[in-house]
């Protein structure tokens, strides 16, 4: 490959789905009619998909599992007293004593699944929601564990999730990018490698926009008067365009000059998509913009701006965690009851709004929504009250897309420690998203450090149970 | 055939050790396996562990008795005779801390009771007649795969005859144009002089010409003008900083550790100054290799253009610019992982193969065993990391023997200095007692005992009141003011007469009470790693202070005016810093299995550190579990360093001391090169009990004693400790303040430190316990082969077993560059090619393997491989040949045929379109705009990063344009690198990239559009235009002959023109016009154009 010359072709030939993945296909007709020689053309899937979009809803930190959807009656049994089971090392090698939630449970919907206190408004939701209660972690540690939920490796440098399907999507929408992270302030442990594109072209990069305007790096012009750039680009184009006459051959030269009028487009459609000032005020207030905490309006207004963007066919959207007063991220050490309060907070009802919204709106079946931490939290204390990472057992719960709502799978053993039945990986959760999406996890490759990378590696499991 | 042998002998051994321990087989133990045994393995486990099963899981086989002796990812499954201790009952039971096997399901009681009792009879198995050998083994034939061209010797080749004779300049040339004429093909005509002259000018080094030179080379019409060019931009400074880069990638330089905090790697940019240098006085590349792999031991280093330092030291230091984090829990699978990226990017820098894949198994298409990988992985246990004094060692030793020659004054001028304290030793006690009853500091220290019990005790000084009582109580017994001020802080000051439990008689004589019986001897420690000091190792000159005449020495301050002498040493001990804290050094002891109790020593020093450093874990911050691993020495008397270790019981790990610069603590700014340090260790469990001394005499008496010892040079090591903790309490000082003929032996003494050159400090490596390291069966840390793995050359490339003293890193570099070797020279060549041309010969550059690409001109790649070495392996000779070729001379006009055909130019007709890369992008910004700042080398410059998020280890922004150094010179933190580069296709410093993706997205037109770099440099574009006398024509032509080497045309003046008319119009429009602003916008529209970021 020309490393100069990155057209279509080149691409095609790096890609695992070639040149047969571009025949026309009735989903993504409209979408066909865009700029076909970029990367972020749209691409068919392996298999007719259930879901176009994922929005991941990144518990930072870690929820702890014991004191939201997976109730653990044992654990007020034994209260204050030793743990009777075999312990791992922690990571600061500081255990307590069994600590009870703090927290009741109460059944929910229909499926009458128990979610705790801590989260009434998603329990509003139940019957959409799947819970898997024996997610596992691949490390203990915060970045290890990141890099392993986002990249399916526990490595800094791997592709995140989100460039993934931008790599084997595209996207719907040639005027935003195909991968957005929505962020509220706290990057995760591990750092932008977290979003990072690794070795996949720098196009399937995730771009960051923030939760206020301006919402994104040089999305905003910074000429002085408007319609300057709009006349500096048509100076621009025409000069270029000459050139390009001269240099016919060069397709890239081509390229880059539709570029600048992609970019512009985008300078015009990104602030647009992400103004929520439009939205009406049922809206507003079902997703918590009125609350009185500031927190939890801005995570509302995430919320939104994710809807906003699923909406206009970007394929990835990650919520990072908001900064929530006196606690570090979920990340409860010490103090569980307080941390997890004020996070639970800022996050149940702008995440129940969004489900509401997204089905009151149709949009839901084909918006997969992902609930996930890096890990969960110890069913014994740290210290006097706060919990320590546990890797070895925890919930997360997946909702719309081609998700079996009102469902639970797996289990852990009965103080919620370790998963005992039906333990879900990282590398199975990645499976089964792109499963949804209508991707073969073992299909999807790019040719990297002489081997055919995939973001499971050569892990993952389709469950058949959690699929409706 | 080394694997195979493996296999072989791994299936006999512990079949015969069964057959030995086990030699009774019953009837009942037959049935009991036919009936109860193979049937459940049959039922419950073939499907997932047996040789024809669709997927192995955990790589335990089942379905052979080799099989589960070998064991899977986890270890041996089953232990015959001991069904406690076999894993795999713990699985069938469902042991809730293992995993459950089934995974599914559960076996019945009666099942499970069938195995148990099958292991504890010795699990007797006739499968192992049944399944001959063991074939998990993925099928590796090592004489089939060496087939492969580029393990094939590089073979002589002519240069080809051609149709046009004329055609080529040289003979690189032939094998092009053969090439060309087999399919027919004409080369492209040849390109304009401007346009080669840009193109040879951002290729040699990264920069456009400028205007002057572009002139000097149109109007010289000798033969030679070409080639006079060449040789000005390989001799240019500016060379290094371009091609340092590329290798910078090939190595993923970055200068922190991502993960959660990013910590800062103290001296990595020491390398790139390293890289830099190399080029630009073109290190031949075998020598380059060497530096690489054992720059720490070649026999004569290079040095710079000073003189001063140690460059061949500096080669080793990409190899742990790794990433890393604060606690791993595991840190054998912490170790194994690092390595396992170092080995990674070094082979497939040097070699263009993917070793790293042979991690788990042998590699599935190249000829590489996993033996080759653990035969790496051995020689990274067996080096160590060193962050070393880079300074030579001539221009230390010179100083210091005339320090040494000079200190013996010192010593006795020092010695007499402190007669007056001695001799009113009694009035200064008195002094300080009733200082210290006065009700002035009774309010004082009641005021520190409330805030120490509320946690927030200020520091405590002697300010104000008190301060003037001790200048009256000075003043009025005659007495030294400075000396009073020490006594009155060690009796006054809480914790203070604590340090010198040596002086604790002194103590209680201030107080008036009964002679303490608390003064006593240092307890005695454990220790069960290897004690001998003299077999620790050694780095820099630190530790190789020679025995003086005198046991004990004086260590001087060269800071300190009041009080000389820091402390005195028993330079028995190992000791750096005896002469001067320039000199440093680091000790290290041999590696050592922990047993999980502590490890316990004794050191003195100042501005020191001792690390315990367990499987070569690179201490980064402060993790919860890790930050115990390392000590700050900051005492003159012996302190007890105790480290705990359980955590890491059955590890290999070794002590370091170091002064300071050399820590590793990676939080904070670079270690400050304190020139008061010294550091001493002892590991001798009887130490010097002094309590005896004082017994039943005066405290002056034995004070008295002392200091006459030590004029007499007699001091015993007990009188030694006491002397240094008088010295260090400042109970006695030698001060240049009071004595004239002191200051002048002292400013000699300086002056001579001053000659020695402050040390330079740059990541290196040193030698450690030389060790194999065993095969980890499908990459396990927890599943060890038996079998030995001794360290060699690769397996397919001779596999000569390196010496079993040394790490072998040495001799594995004088492998790698033999000439007979198939691979270093041809992934040079290729990557210099790659640079040159825009793509290798072989296109995969890093990956010469059956998963890389096939060379375009085999023939060609290997012509030039053997001219590279035929040169003394000089890059810089190769590039110029290179550039001196007609191909590069070629115009980037195809014809419409090859076009066709041949679109990605795989043949060479013509030159590529190529992009600046990222680095280049910014500094032709800079460059147009006047800004550029040529300085060369120093540390990094802080990149600007407030466009990025704050995420956790936030390092601050530095400027937007990085104060207008050259790119190369931007600081590269792992998880805030600067968002303008990597836009435009810098690697994220984490993965070795040898051949970038140039990828063309929106985002690099709305950086170039929007970013606050680009519109910041068209304004100072415009205001250094305006700043010229000229008219806009003449200004049109400037800028284009500064941002794209050629002066406008007619149509690009009316264009340009235009521009400033209708930007203007819009200003006036809306009220004021600036010329300034007008023109900011004419610069940023040229900075936009495409032909400013492609070469043609």
């Amino acid at each position: 490959m020309n490393p100069y010359n990155t057209s279509r072709r080149d691409f095609l030939k790096n890609s695992s789905m070639g040149f047969g993945m571009l025949a026309a296909s009735s989903l993504f007709q409209r979408d066909l009619m865009a700029n076909l020689s970029s990367p972020l053309a749209p691409k068919v899937p392996h298999f007719p998909a259930k879901a176009k979009s994922v929005i991941f809803l990144y518990m930072d930190g870690g929820v702890s599992q014991v004191d939201s959807f997976d109730p653990k009656p044992q654990l007020a049994k034994e209260n204050g007293q030793a743990p009777k089971f075999k312990l791992d090392a922690t990571v600061f090698n500081n255990t307590g004593n069994i600590l009870k939630s703090p927290w009741e449970f109460k059944n929910y919907g229909e499926s009458g699944l128990p979610i705790s206190d801590l989260f009434p408004h998603i329990g509003s939701c139940a019957d959409d929601l799947c819970i898997i209660r024996s997610m596992t972690a691949l490390s203990p540690n915060h970045p290890n564990a990141n890099y392993a939920l986002h990249c399916g490796h526990v490595l800094a440098g791997r592709p995140s999730m989100g460039s993934w399907f931008s790599y084997g999507l595209g996207s719907m929408n040639q005027n935003l990018p195909s991968y957005v992270v929505v962020n509220g302030g706290l990057i995760p442990s591990g750092g932008m490698q977290t979003f990072g594109n690794g070795f996949l072209p720098d196009n399937h990069q995730a771009s960051i926009v923030g939760p206020k305007h301006p919402v994104m790096n040089n999305i905003a012009p910074r000429e002085s008067l408007s319609k300057l750039q709009r006349k500096k680009l048509d100076y621009l184009n025409s000069i270029d365009t000459a050139f390009f006459k001269k240099y016919h051959h060069a397709d890239q030269v081509e390229a880059a000059i539709e570029n600048y009028e992609l970019a512009y487009r985008m300078q015009m459609e990104v602030p647009e998509v992400s103004d929520i000032s439009k939205e009406t005020e049922a809206t507003r207030k079902l997703y918590g913009m009125d609350s009185p905490y500031e927190q939890t309006r801005q995570y509302a207004s995430q919320c939104l701006i994710a809807r906003r963007l699923v909406e206009q066919g970007v394929r990835f959207v990650e919520l990072t965690m908001a900064k929530v007063n006196g606690a570090d991220r979920w990340d409860q050490h010490g103090h569980l009851k307080e941390g997890h309060e004020m996070n639970a907070f800022t996050v149940d009802q702008p995440i129940a709004g969004l489900i509401k919204d997204l089905k009151s709106r149709g949009l839901l079946d084909s918006t997969l929504l992902v609930f996930s931490g890096e890990f969960g939290r110890t069913p014994f204390a740290q210290g006097q009250n706060g919990r320590d990472h546990n890797p070895q057992g925890f919930s997360m719960w997946m909702a719309g897309g081609g998700i079996k709502g009102g469902t639970v799978y797996g289990a852990t053993d009965e103080y919620g420690y370790r998963a005992v039945e039906n333990k879900v990986d990282v590398h199975d959760l990645h499976a089964n998203m792109m499963h949804l999406m209508g991707i073969d996890h073992k299909q999807l490759t790019y040719r990297f450090s002489g081997r055919d990378v995939r973001l499971t590696d050569v892990f993952g499991n389709i469950i058949p149970e959690i699929l409706a | 055939m080394i694997r195979l042998a493996l296999t072989s002998t791994l299936l006999l051994l512990p079949l015969a050790m069964a057959a030995e321990e086990f030699p009774a087989l019953t009837s009942e133990q037959l049935t009991l396996f036919e009936t109860n045994i193979r049937p459940a393995l049959i039922e419950s486990c073939y499907e997932c562990h047996a040789e024809d099963s669709e997927k192995l899981k955990g790589g335990l086989l089942l379905d052979s008795k080799a099989g589960w002796m070998r064991g899977g990812d986890t270890g041996q499954a089953i232990v015959p005779g001991d069904a406690e201790n076999s894993l795999f009952m713990h699985m069938i039971r469902h042991d809730p801390n293992y995993d459950a096997m089934p995974p599914k399901s559960k076996l019945s009681d009666a099942q499970i009771a069938h195995f148990a009792q099958w292991i504890n009879e010795g699990a007797y198995d006739p499968r192992d007649q049944e399944i001959g050998e063991l074939k998990n083994v993925d099928e590796f034939d090592l004489e089939e795969r060496k087939q492969w061209w580029s393990f094939q010797p590089i073979k002589d080749y002519d240069a080809p005859t051609v149709s046009d004779p004329n055609w080529p300049s040289n003979a690189y040339d032939n094998f092009i144009l053969a090439a060309l004429d087999k399919k027919g093909w004409m080369p492209a005509p040849q390109a304009t002089k401007r346009s080669l002259m840009r193109r040879l000018s951002f290729d040699l080094i990264g920069l456009a010409p400028t205007p002057e030179e572009m002139d000097t080379f149109i109007t010289d019409d000798s033969p030679d003008a070409y080639a006079e060019q060449v040789d000005r931009l390989l001799a240019s400074p500016h060379f290094g900083e371009k091609w340092a880069r590329h290798w910078m990638d090939a190595v993923r330089y970055a200068e922190t550790k991502s993960f959660e905090a990013d910590y800062l790697m103290p001296h990595a940019h020491q390398y790139r100054n390293y890289l830099i240098r190399a080029f630009n006085e073109d290190l031949p590349y075998d020598q380059f290799v060497r530096e690489s792999f054992a720059g720490d031991l070649v026999d004569e280093p290079r040095y710079d253009e000073t003189g001063t330092i140690n460059e061949s030291l500096k080669g080793p230091g990409f190899l742990y610019l790794t990433d890393g984090q604060h606690g791993p829990p595991d840190i054998h699978d912490d170790e194994a992982r690092i390595f396992s990226g170092m080995i990674d990017a070094t082979s497939k820098a040097f070699l263009g193969i993917t070793i790293a894949c042979a991690r788990c198994h042998d590699h599935k298409f190249d000829a590489i065993t996993t033996g080759d990988y653990y035969s790496w992985y051995g020689m990274l246990r067996s080096s160590r990391l060193d962050i070393s004094n880079t300074v030579v060692k001539t221009k230390q030793l010179m100083p210091q023997s005339e320090l040494r020659n000079w200190k013996p004054t010192v010593y006795d001028e020092a010695i007499a200095d402190v007669a007056k304290d001695i001799a009113q030793m009694s009035e200064y006690a008195l002094a300080t007692r009733k200082i210290s009853e006065s009700p002035e500091f009774q309010k004082l220290s009641q005021a520190w005992a409330v805030a120490r019990k509320e946690k927030a005790a200020p520091a405590p000084n002697l300010d104000g009141d008190v301060s003037a009582l001790i200048q009256t109580e000075a003043a009025q017994g005659s007495l030294d003011l400075t000396t009073l001020e020490s006594w009155f802080r060690y009796y006054s000051i809480p914790g203070e007469s604590r340090k010198w439990p040596q002086i604790d008689p002194i103590y209680h004589a201030i107080k008036g009470d009964e002679m303490s019986a608390s003064a006593r001897g240092l307890a005695p420690i454990t220790t069960y790693y290897p004690t001998d000091l003299s077999q620790w190792m050694r780095t820099g000159l630190g530790f190789s202070e020679a025995k003086p005449d005198a046991d004990f020495d004086m260590i001087l301050s060269v800071k300190n005016d009041q009080n000389v002498v820091q402390a005195l040493v028993d330079l028995s001990n190992p000791t750096a810093g005896a002469y001067s804290g320039r000199i440093t050094g680091s000790l290290r002891s041999p590696d050592f299995i922990l047993d999980g109790r502590p490890v316990e020593f004794y050191t003195r020093g100042k501005n020191a550190r001792v690390n315990l450093i367990v499987r070569n874990y690179e201490q980064v911050g402060f993790g919860p579990t890790t930050k115990i691993l390392s000590k700050v020495v900051n005492q003159g008397s012996w302190q007890r360093i105790s480290i705990a270790t359980k955590l890491w019981a059955g590890q290999p790990a070794y002590i370091e001391v170091l002064q300071d610069g050399q820590s590793r603590r990676l939080t904070g700014p670079l270690g400050k090169i304190a020139d008061d340090n010294f550091v001493s260790i002892s590991t001798a469990p009887t130490l010097p009990e002094w309590g005896p001394l004082w017994e039943g005499r005066g405290v002056a008496d034995v004070v008295k004693q002392v200091v006459q010892d030590a004029q007499n040079r007699k001091l015993t090591p007990e009188g030694a400790t006491i002397l240094s903790g008088l010295f260090e309490s400042g109970l006695i000082r030698a001060g240049i303040d009071r004595n004239e003929k002191l200051k002048s032996l002292m400013a000699r003494y300086r002056e001579i430190n001053n000659e020695i050159p402050q040390p330079v400090y740059a990541r290196s490596l040193t030698e450690g316990t030389p060790q194999d390291e065993p095969i980890y069966i499908r990459g396990s840390h927890k599943n060890l082969s038996k079998e030995p793995n001794p360290r060699r050359f690769m397996d397919a490339l001779g596999g000569e077993l390196l010496s079993p003293t040394e790490s072998g890193r040495r001799e594995f570099a004088d492998h790698l560059v033999d000439e007979s070797n198939p691979l270093v020279s041809r992934v040079m060549v290729n990557r210099i090619w790659h640079h040159i041309f825009g793509q290798g010969i072989v296109s995969s550059i890093d990956d010469l393997g059956e998963l890389g690409t096939l060379p375009t001109h085999p023939k060609l790649l290997d012509f030039l491989a053997k001219d590279f070495m035929a040169h003394d392996w000089s890059i810089k000779q190769m590039i110029r040949k290179m550039v001196l070729t007609s191909t590069y001379q070629m115009s980037t006009l195809p014809d419409e045929e090859t076009l066709a055909i041949d679109p990605n130019n795989m043949y060479l007709q013509r030159m590529p379109v190529k992009r600046l890369k990222a680095e280049q992008i910014r500094d032709h910004v800079l460059f147009v705009s006047g800004r550029l700042n040529t300085e060369m080398y120093g540390p990094s410059v802080m990149s600007y990063t407030n466009d990025l998020p704050r995420a956790r280890g936030f390092p601050g922004s530095g400027p937007v344009d990085g104060n207008g150094r050259r790119s190369i010179y931007m600081e590269l933190r792992r998880n805030f690198m600067p968002s303008f580069l990597r836009i435009l296709g810098m690697p994220n410093g984490i993965e070795p990239i040898g051949a970038r993706n140039v990828t063309n997205v929106p985002s690099q037109s709305l950086a170039m559009m929007n970013a606050e770099f680009t519109q910041q440099q068209a304004k100072y574009w415009a205001v250094s235009l305006l700043q010229s006398e000229q008219d806009d024509v003449a200004r049109i032509n400037q800028m284009h002959e500064v941002a794209l080497s050629r002066p406008a045309d007619e149509a690009e003046i009316a264009w340009a023109g235009s521009l400033l008319r209708d930007v203007t119009q819009m200003y006036q429009e809306n009220g004021d016009v600036d010329e300034v602003a007008v023109w900011q916008e004419l610069c940023h529209v040229m900075m936009n154009r495409k032909e400013f970021i492609y070469l043609f």
